[in-house]
């Protein structure tokens, strides 16, 4: 079902395409996957987008209220309430049939891609952090699974460190972990083929382990320490494009399951996610523009939007039936603050902001209500079309998603991926569901 | 309980309670200094490191703008380490008041404060960044200092010398005999043990808590507080230090340290000194004010803001806030009826050096000890371990003597593990207990632009492989250090601050849900 641009009649150059995604991060690629997968011709521009700065952990919820911490071990039950208290929240016009096939499709897509990843259908997952610290999420890399496995049986454990990687301390994870996880033991080595290294980078790591004599080496290591160990856990370096071969290439060598603990962001298991839908995506047919930005977006006489895509000036246009925009917040680059007032970025989109700068954010950074500015974005209607200051929609045919999405705060909620994913699947659906309409 | 005796207490490890301490040990005089938190917690710690030349005082009090001009020539010569000698530019623009204009030399004269006119145009020519309004400058002696490292190198030269910092310990209550004070009580805030010091004498260097330490003491000290704040930038704006030449107000002041420049202030009356928040409202009212001088203030990026109290006993002054006098208080409490206990306060971070002189007097009288000082001439040695706060230092430092296997804990501000190491040890001199907080206070940890994102991380994890750290006190030592930095960031959040803001919170909360572990 592969489609590709229409030519344009009266000029050739412009190509017309059902959907233009604008945003390369997780929304933006779970847009283009998606639709794809339903048949849509589509465009995608954007910068290198938030997702290298994933963890590898894909969140939907586990905190709500957040203002009182309160942890639910299963995400659906997590979302329902969250819609009941906040019917303006982005998951409040999504239908869980949507959320399940959102997730169905990413997970299938990543496994198929070789980046699999271990859920279970209705808990979330408690995993450790290189901070020491315990995290809940939905999903997370297969390459992770065992750790999550061992903390929850509190196996003996050794957890290796290196020389030079300067974010990443084993003691500091045994030690933090003390009360919870009993029987961790440390070890600190010299990575493979570093002598004369000082500071020593995750990425570079993690491209030597794609060579098995660099794992045959790091095992060699590793092996006489292991002793009553039956869990070996290193920081998310175990390779790039075949990560799991890694973990389990090794894992045979030392007779035991090995694990990766998710490191500070930009972190290796984000460029693996980066690299997949890099790959993947244009063999589906989505046509990408990446590290480039949409300069200009109009909105033309025949229904249609007009981008202009380039670096600093326009290098493309190209036009589309319709544009889910999944720029994301403040890192991201959808939205800007400026001393009086947060603007969009791209179209000048209205933002649903506090009144005043001092109202943005508290005065406490871990303030349990969180900040009142991570709740700004754009509002929209059940539709995800964005809407003007009238309350009808800014356009026809063009949507939001992500975490540029007004009425929600994914980070305190721990709903990242969940909010991405999910949205970007509702948006999509909206935007056929409008077109099959009009036929 | 563990008592401990020496000749003189001094509470307050601020400027002024560091620098008697020095004092006195240089006179040969034991004595301990008790700090309820850590080295310059408190207004030493919260100003713009500007050493006065005395130009900005002459209208209203002559009398300390000649203590600043001869005491800045006098730190000039013993703390030269200190000091960035960048030369001060006073400038009016437009509209400001052209009497005081005309009267500022003279008054400046009349002060024994040397001015020297220059005209726009090559005031200009040296300073870009200043407004193409300016309609008179006059180029000054002001100069920049770094107040963590002053007082750090009065401590550690104190403790040299035999005298002992006590840090974390705040006083409980004075056993008062025979109108003397005999012991002073302490709680170890950390640690939750008690002490007791029994000396001779007890000197009140405690700052805005000047009034709150002589009321254990059955002293009534009523105090009035003025809350001022500053904004740091990105990177430094002037060469020399700016002030509008006009009285003294808000938003009038920039001054370059290093790699920075700090703009500021504000005046507010307040009635609490403990607890102090910069604003936005603030930080407007400064960029506002200040930018009528220095244009660029109004695109560039700041780092972050800070306040900080000046604090002065109420009896002093019928004036409020700003106009309030910056000269020192040195109160003799044998007139409260306490013979061996002194409270010295106010003043500026650039006469520290003269009212712990005339502190160190006092009390020798009353000991009855004959003995001169010599902070006026004896120069303040230069430690190693206190030269890592100095913004731009360690840059420098460390691409001249880096060694293979020195490892960057801070990329921002280029802080090595050797430089690390070497505050550390000098921790252990300073009973200071090693964490993320009390090496902020000692080096550039967790200023520069990520503001301590990475650094942070970094140097827990390193504290951590030095069994420095254990358990969970590298948690703790995390959520005090991003909550201290989050009261600076907050008022100057917007543009790429706003993006790194966001980024932090998606790491520490959204990754590592630090805010959820128990």
């Amino acid at each position: 079902m592969k489609k590709t641009a229409d030519a344009s009649i009266s000029n050739p150059d412009i190509g017309i395409y059902d959907l233009a995604v604008i945003g390369t991060g997780m929304t933006g690629m779970a847009a283009s996957l998606i639709a794809a997968d339903r048949g849509l011709s589509v465009v995608q521009a954007g910068l290198t987008g938030e997702i290298l700065f994933s963890s590898g952990f894909f969140d939907f919820l586990a905190i709500h209220p957040v203002r009182e911490k309160r942890y639910w071990t299963n995400p659906w039950d997590a979302v329902h309430a969250l819609v009941q208290d906040h019917p303006d929240h982005p998951y409040a016009r999504i239908s869980a049939q949507t959320m399940r096939h959102a997730w169905d499709v990413l997970i299938s897509f990543l496994e198929r891609e070789g980046l699999p990843y271990h859920r279970e259908p209705d808990e979330n997952i408690r995993m450790i952090t290189s901070q020491g610290t315990i995290k809940s999420t939905y999903c997370l890399p297969l390459t992770m699974q065992p750790g999550a496995n061992g903390l929850k049986q509190n196996l003996p454990c050794l957890i290796a460190d290196f020389h030079g990687m300067r974010e990443f301390s084993a003691v500091q994870i045994a030690e933090s972990l003390r009360s919870q996880w009993k029987g961790i033991r440390t070890l600190r080595v010299h990575f493979p083929g570093t002598d004369g290294l000082t500071e020593l980078y995750p990425e570079h790591m993690a491209r030597a382990l794609e060579l098995p004599l660099n794992r045959e080496k790091l095992a060699m290591l590793i092996k006489p320490h292991v002793k009553e160990a039956k869990l070996v856990g290193l920081p998310a370096v175990l390779g790039i494009d075949k990560s799991l071969q890694a973990t389990n290439d090794l894992s045979e060598k030392l007779g035991l399951p090995v694990f990766e603990i998710p490191t500070i962001p930009p972190s290796v298991p984000g460029i693996r996610l980066k690299e997949t839908f890099e790959r993947a995506l244009p063999q589906k047919g989505v046509k990408q523009f990446l590290q480039k930005r949409v300069l200009r977006a109009s909105f033309e006489p025949d229904g249609l939007f007009r981008l202009d895509i380039g670096s600093v000036s326009p290098e493309h246009t190209i036009k589309a039936r319709a544009v889910i925009l999944a720029t994301g917040r403040f890192f991201g680059g959808g939205l800007y603050a400026e001393r009086d007032g947060i603007r969009e970025t791209v179209m000048g989109l209205r933002v649903v902001q506090p009144a005043a700068r001092s109202e943005w954010h508290r005065d406490d950074f871990f303030d349990p209500s969180g900040h009142p500015i991570n709740h700004a974005g754009i509002e929209t209607d059940d539709l995800f079309r964005p809407l003007a200051a009238s309350g009808s929609p800014a356009y026809p045919n063009l949507f939001a998603a992500g975490s540029i999405l007004a009425h929600q705060d994914w980070i305190r909620s721990k709903s990242g991926v969940g909010l991405a994913v999910c949205s970007a699947a509702a948006a999509v659906e909206s935007c056929i569901y409008l077109r099959e309409g009009k036929r | 309980m563990h008592t401990l005796e020496t000749r003189v207490l001094i509470i307050g490890g601020g400027i002024t309670g560091t620098g008697i301490a020095r004092d006195l040990s240089l006179r040969g005089i034991s004595c301990i200094v008790i700090e309820k938190k850590d080295i310059n917690a408190g207004a030493s710690g919260s100003n713009h490191g500007l050493l006065h030349s005395g130009a900005r005082y002459v209208l209203h009090d002559a009398g300390t703008a000649t203590e600043c001009m001869e005491e800045s020539r006098i730190l000039k010569q013993v703390a030269p380490q200190c000091i960035e000698e960048t030369g001060g530019l006073f400038v009016a623009v437009k509209g400001d008041d052209e009497s005081y204009i005309a009267d500022f030399p003279s008054l400046c004269a009349a002060a024994g404060i040397a001015v020297n006119p220059v005209d726009t145009v090559s005031a200009l020519e040296t300073e870009p960044a200043l407004s193409g309004n300016i309609i008179a400058a006059y180029e000054t002696t002001d100069a920049v200092v770094d107040p963590f490292r002053l007082s750090l190198e009065n401590i550690s030269h104190a403790i040299q010398l035999g005298a002992i910092l006590i840090c974390h310990t705040r006083i409980t209550g004075f056993a008062i005999n025979k109108n003397r004070i005999q012991s002073v009580n302490l709680l170890n805030t950390r640690t939750g043990e008690t002490l007791a010091v029994k000396s001779d004498h007890v000197v009140n260097a405690s700052g805005a808590w000047a009034g709150e330490t002589a009321g254990l003491a059955g002293i009534n000290l009523p105090m009035v507080y003025s809350k001022g704040t500053l904004i740091i930038t990105h990177h430094r704006i002037a060469g020399r230090v700016i002030n509008r030449l006009r009285p003294a107000t808000d938003g009038d002041i920039l001054v370059p340290g290093g790699t920075v420049s700090i703009a500021g202030t504000t005046s507010v009356p307040i009635n609490d000194p403990g607890s102090l928040h910069p604003t936005a409202e603030e930080v407007d009212l400064i960029i506002s004010e200040a930018s009528a001088v220095v244009p660029e203030l109004k695109k560039t990026t700041f780092i972050r803001a800070f306040s900080g109290v000046r604090p002065l006993i109420r009896s002093q002054s019928n004036f409020e806030g700003r106009d309030l006098s910056r000269g020192y208080v040195l109160l003799d409490h044998a007139r409260d009826g306490i013979e061996n206990f002194v409270t010295i306060t106010g003043g500026k971070l650039t006469t520290y050096r003269l009212m712990a002189e005339k502190t160190a007097d006092l009390v020798c009288s009353h000991m009855n000890i004959s003995s001169s000082c010599r902070t006026r001439t004896s120069p303040l040695p230069a430690h190693d371990a206190c030269r890592w706060s100095e913004p731009g230092l360690s840059p420098r430092y460390w691409l001249k003597t880096r060694k293979p296997g020195d490892l960057l804990l801070c990329e921002c501000e280029m802080v090595p593990v050797s430089a690390i190491d070497c505050i550390l040890e000098s921790m252990k001199d300073q009973a200071v207990p090693p964490g993320l907080r009390a090496l902020g206070i000692r080096s550039r940890i967790g200023k520069g632009p990520c503001q301590g994102a990475y650094c942070s991380i970094r140097t827990i994890a390193y504290l951590y492989d030095k069994r420095v750290l254990k358990g969970d006190q590298g948690l703790v030592e995390m959520i005090a250090f991003l909550r201290e930095r989050w009261k600076g960031m907050q008022p100057v959040l917007w543009g790429e601050r706003l993006m790194h803001a966001e980024l932090q919170e998606a790491i520490h909360c959204g990754l590592f849900e630090t805010e959820l572990q128990k």
